[in-house]
């Protein structure tokens, strides 16, 4: 059961670890849904057209951090509203794969490579013997391994580099950066490439892992991982959490499927129904500790 | 040969028609500690913004060893090794001190981790030579203005300037401190740094500072080493000559002196009642909050047909007073009477129907809704008058608004988007909605800040009025000039106290200068 | 927010308008094996005949509701991401209602569904209004979250408990005939919806602009620190701009049931949340721009939707032609939101 559930966790944490960078660079993200559709629609063209794992990967990474960083490179130049900007992309992201996939392969359904390739299952040496914590190490794909790393590489990268440094400045109080030179605007701009990065990692996972790719395969996971950085404290190991605790939900559902014989719509609603309720737990915690006294 | 030379700067304000800097010249020789001193509004501020690159002038030279330079912003003003400690030092306040000093210039590894070692062991350096007492690793939150300025400090000196300029080096409460902050500047001094200094504390300036220069209405008006220079001297340039005839020596209306004709002290019936009783107030700055500066034991009362100046210098706590007065910070001791019933206790909403009315300083941020129409603007405090049903009242709030227009000469049509209008225009909207609903207290700061003159005696005038008509009207201002002729009654507070309350037909500028610039007996 | 200055408007909203048709003009040839045929679907699309002009103009009308749902919360500050749901638990609600009343009198009913559609998009999005009032949870994720689950709990309930066990369909039996809205242009679905639309323009207008509650919620949105200086209940506009818009989703939705589908299929209201937004956009947030913004919007909406036929490429185009309308109409237009750090706000830690 820990096996699937690291699975299933996997997209959301690589979506919401890039989407925790422009968050605390004071942007609120609303294309990563978008970013991770368009990386796993590459992953899949690349490689059921010939080319093998690391091609697809590498080709979600690029076009997904492509169009994140024209888009925030664009918004904050025209000085459009970035939000809209987001919301642009994640049409865009839909149309556009439909689009390509029509134009490439024929259909607007679901495409089926004849040779995608599978994808290695991997077990790690040693700490596949660990105790209880050894099905985090034992047959996951590479993606999986690529979450676990990058948690605490997010965490060393926001904690003790000078771009995190400044990154983190942005979002609280942008005039310092001013005032030491440091541009406000490209570490923007890199903090949303950054998750336009992670979201076609996060996309790629979920093209290989279906081995096909589906129209609307990312199904609400770029608003679930929005979701999971406030969740998590905006911190990378509270987001290892909660995306932890969110795939153990999903899985409850989809077990819940088995035996109550809940349908599957059903069980697409569940997951934003219960970061819903966690939202408002939440806020309500939040703002009972933090009492203001403004009046 | 090193030193800056500044040349014909000159620096106009829009916003607020308001010229800062009229054609100033000044010379900071190399190694010396200069201090510019000054009230409130001489310009001294504007000036040291330009050199270290926060404003740029409209016109004039900046030179650095007699070479011409472009500053264009703080950075580039870093990188002629020029730097300014502010008095709201921008800080990153969630971060540690050591992580403000260090920002934007840490040491790292090839591969991009930060050397916090290696850059905390520098930092120490910095504070043991300079005397500069402060925990690397408290949240920068939790730092009041002080702490505040010396990591501002730390963080040029980390950065390598040569030039520090410091904005009102604050020492407001800690005595004993300000022999300390004379040996940080010796020192740094020693190790050949120049510094310019901000203040308007006398004592300290000619204490410290090897020449003093002051500055009055957007001029320069005289450099001489300090050893030249009394306190009593520095007080009557800062304050300057008397322009205000005191009312009981006659009137004169002339349009070209803001004279105006003030009702009288004795017609105006002391009522028994005080409509606003400040009670033993005091405020010190706590955590999460933004610093103000501390106030102590400061009581007065307003009554009903009077007007009161609080004056002084801005951070002497008038800052503070006025966010404790309209309400929207709590005292941490005593409280605020408003018609008998304590402030804390009522919401803004409820004030209002009381009949208290509050100009702030930042009228463009509270007062006002710049992208909405001048009309809306100005029935902000009557709305309700003016809908009815779904109906709008069309000819009511014409009548209204071209009333106040007229009223206050305020040159705009009403169809337009507020921030289209001069800066004076909009001060005019939000300080005539105030005042034209008759209120039985309002509070007004800096009443005259971003009005030219024939609008500054226009609102003196409107002021008058109101206390005519039996209401009171607490003015809270820096303005001297402002205070003697508005009021009858003024406050003066000098370091967060009250230094004395006195009526304004007995006193003359300069002794209200001495009063607030702390010379003399009560320094 | 308003921007007067007439000149700006119309010329980014033209800017976006050609961008759109100059992608389609160069991306139609790419897609389909008859360029001219398509293309001239595309233009000439809503004026063939009587059947695709009614059809138009019903689906203006409609999408006209749906924007002026978000001119309503965007007036008041408020970011309305459930515009999806509301709209569909609106349809839902409309339907069940009518499928449980007495057929006695069409009229009453017709009503009584108007009530049920605008009170279940109201409390649905009154309730991240509340939240946001409450505890400051973001109106913009709570109501995006909200909306999903129950889009998803609809097509669920639509294709299971609630289905029409005698239609192929995934539907909700169809409602009677008594309650169906009469045509105005048959054979085309054109009804009183468009008049609805009209009004509730209007009304909204007057709301907005000759009430005090209406300059209450504008001047909130505007600028709360404003608006409380003043001494206005600023808290209830977190709820009341929301719950509006909210009320005015449902009501599109229960509309569109009441004149056009007589039932709730699966999947028919999709997209009106979103168009909401990008018409509200086009419209500069002002109520009576609304008009030609829904009516540029929908004339390249129903192109598009007509092309396809020739053209065998998916309607998912119009959603990337949103997007370029967005994105050009957003980029003369910055700061009319709140603030990010207002929005962040809540849930910072």
């Amino acid at each position: 059961m820990l096996h699937s559930i690291v699975e299933i966790m996997t997209p959301f944490l690589l979506a919401a670890l890039g989407g925790l960078f422009t968050e605390k660079a004071g942007v609120l993200n609303i294309a990563l849904e978008g970013l991770m559709l368009i990386g796993a629609f590459s992953a899949a063209a690349v490689a059921g057209t010939g080319g093998g794992l690391l091609p697809g990967t590498l080709s979600a990474v690029a076009v997904s951090g492509a169009v994140a960083y024209i888009y925030a490179h664009a918004a904050l130049r025209l000085k459009a509203n970035i939000f809209i900007a987001a919301l642009a992309v994640n049409l865009l992201a839909i149309g556009g794969t439909q689009i390509a996939a029509h134009l490439i392969f024929g259909t607007k359904g679901v495409i089926e490579f004849e040779a995608f390739p599978s994808q290695p299952s991997v077990s790690l040496p040693l700490l596949q013997h660990i105790p209880l914590l050894g099905e985090f190490f034992t047959e996951h794909s590479l993606f999986v391994y690529a979450g676990f790393v990058l948690v605490p590489a997010f965490a060393w990268l926001l904690n003790s580099t000078p771009f995190g440094m400044y990154v983190k400045a942005a979002g609280l109080n942008s005039t310092a950066l001013f005032a030491r030179g440091i541009s406000e605007q490209r570490t923007k701009v890199l903090a949303i490439t950054i998750s336009g990065i992670t979201c076609g990692l996060a996309g790629a996972s979920l093209a290989f892992n279906l081995g096909a790719y589906v129209p609307n395969i990312t199904s609400g996971r770029g608003w679930i991982a929005l979701v999971a950085i406030f969740l998590g404290y905006k911190r990378p190991y509270g987001i290892f959490i909660v995306a932890f605790l969110f795939a153990a939900a999903e899985l409850i559902a989809q077990h819940a499927q088995g035996i109550v014989g809940a349908p599957s719509s059903l069980l697409l609603a569940f997951p934003f129904f219960i970061t819903f309720i966690g939202m408002i737990l939440f806020s309500a915690l939040h703002s009972s500790l933090f009492k203001t006294t403004k009046k | 040969m090193g030193g800056i030379e500044l040349v014909d700067i000159t620096k106009y304000f829009p916003e607020n028609g308001v010229t800062a800097d009229s054609s100033v010249d000044l010379i900071i020789e190399e190694g010396e500690i200069h201090a510019i001193v000054g009230e409130n509004g001489s310009g001294k501020s504007t000036l040291m913004h330009i050199l270290s690159g926060l404003v740029r002038p409209d016109r004039g030279k900046i030179l650095l060893d007699n070479r011409e330079v472009r500053i264009n912003s703080p950075h580039g003003a870093l990188k002629y090794g020029i730097g300014m400690v502010h008095q709201h030092v921008q800080i990153v306040r969630e971060y540690t001190v050591l992580q403000n000093i260090i920002l934007g210039r840490e040491p790292r590894t090839w591969w991009g981790h930060i050397k916090l070692t290696e850059a905390r062991q520098q930092v120490e350096a910095l504070k043991k030579r300079y005397k500069l007492n402060i925990d690397l690793d408290r949240p920068s939150f939790e730092l009041s203005i002080d702490g505040e300025q010396k990591t501002g400090l730390l963080a040029l000196l980390y950065a390598g300037v040569k030039y520090i300029i410091i904005d009102e080096p604050a020492t407001l409460f800690e005595e004993s401190e300000s022999d300390l902050l004379h040996t940080v500047l010796g020192e740094l001094q020693k190790n050949g740094y120049t510094l310019i200094i901000i203040t308007h504390k006398l004592r300290e300036a000619l204490h410290y500072a090897d020449r003093v220069s002051v500055m009055r209405g957007g001029r320069r008006i005289i450099t001489r080493p300090s050893r030249e220079l009394s306190q009593e001297e520095l007080s009557k340039l800062m304050v300057g000559p008397n322009t205000v005839i005191p009312a009981s020596f006659g009137t004169d209306t002339s349009a070209d002196t803001i004279h105006q004709q003030k009702t009288p002290k004795a017609h105006f019936k002391q009522a028994a009642e005080p409509i606003l009783q400040v009670k033993n107030v005091g405020y010190a700055p706590h955590s999460g909050h933004s610093a103000l500066p501390k106030i102590r034991e400061v009581s007065f009362e307003v009554f009903p047909g009077e007007v009161l100046a609080v004056t002084g210098i801005r951070e002497n706590g008038l800052e503070t007073l006025e966010q404790l007065m309209s309400g929207f910070e709590n005292p941490g001791t005593g409280d605020i009477l408003y018609k008998g019933k304590s402030i804390s206790g009522l919401s803004i909403r409820e004030l209002r129907a009381r009949g208290f009315a509050y100009i702030p300083t930042e009228r463009m941020l509270r007062g006002a809704s710049l992208d909405s129409s001048v009309a809306e603007n100005m029935i902000l405090l009557n709305y309700k008058d003016f809908h009815s049903w779904g109906r709008l009242k069309k000819e009511e709030i014409d009548h209204f608004t071209g009333n106040l227009k007229q009223l206050f000469n305020i040159k705009a049509s009403t169809k337009d988007r507020l921030a289209g209008l001069s800066g004076g225009n909009i001060q005019k909207v939000i300080i005539s909605r105030e005042i034209i609903n008759s209120p039985e207290l309002l509070i007004f700061s800096e009443p005259s800040w971003g009005l030219d003159l024939r609008g500054r005696k226009f609102v003196m005038q409107k002021i008058d009025d109101l206390k005519s008509q039996g209401s009171a009207v607490l003015v809270i201002t820096s303005d001297i000039e402002e205070a003697l002729e508005s009021a009858d009654r003024i406050v003066v507070m000098y370091r967060g106290k009250v230094n004395g309350i006195v009526s304004a037909d007995r006193v003359d500028k300069a002794e209200i200068g001495r009063l607030m610039l702390g010379v003399g007996p009560y320094a | 927010m308003h921007d007067t200055r007439p000149a700006s408007t119309f010329f980014s909203i033209g800017i976006a308008i050609t961008a759109a048709l100059l992608v389609m003009i160069i991306a139609l040839p790419l897609l389909s094996e008859s360029p001219v045929k398509t293309l001239s679907a595309f233009l000439m699309g809503p004026f063939r005949n009587l059947f695709y002009f009614g059809n138009f103009l019903n689906r203006v009308g409609l999408y006209m509701i749906a924007g002026l749902a978000m001119v309503v919360a965007f007036q008041g500050g408020m970011f309305n991401l459930g515009g999806e749901g509301q709209v569909y638990a609106g349809a839902l609600g409309t339907t069940m209602f009518l499928l449980s009343v007495p057929e006695l009198y069409g009229p009453l009913g017709v009503t009584g569904a108007v009530i049920v559609a605008a009170c279940t998009g109201g409390l649905i999005s009154g309730l991240s209004g509340f939240l946001k009032m409450k505890w400051g949870t973001d109106e913009l994720i709570s109501s995006f979250l909200l909306s999903s689950s129950l889009v998803y709990t609809i097509n669920y309930l639509v294709s299971g408990p609630l289905r029409n066990s005698k239609s192929y369909l995934l539907s909700t039996p169809e409602i009677s005939y008594q309650f169906r809205l009469p045509q105005l242009l048959p054979p085309s679905h054109l009804n009183l919806s468009l008049l609805t639309a009209l009004l509730l323009v209007g009304l909204a207008y007057k709301y907005l602009f000759h009430t005090s509650g209406g300059y209450e919620l504008r001047m909130t949105g505007l600028n709360r620190e404003f608006a409380r200086y003043g001494g206005m209940p600023v808290e209830r506009y977190y709820f009341i701009p929301m719950a509006l818009s909210g009320a005015l989703y449902g009501l599109a939705g229960g509309l569109y049931v009441l004149g056009t589908s007589f039932a709730t299929l699966q999947g028919s209201t999709s997209g009106m949340g979103w168009n909401g937004i990008a018409i509200a956009l086009i419209g500069r947030i002002h109520p009576l721009l609304l008009l030609p913004a829904a009516f540029i919007f929908t004339y390249l909406d129903f192109g598009a939707e007509n092309a396809m036929i020739y053209a065998d490429f998916t309607f998912e185009f119009g959603a990337v032609l949103q997007a370029l309308v967005l994105f050009f109409v957003t980029a003369r237009f910055s700061g009319f939101m709140r603030k990010k750090g207002g929005k962040n706000a809540a849930l910072d830690s």
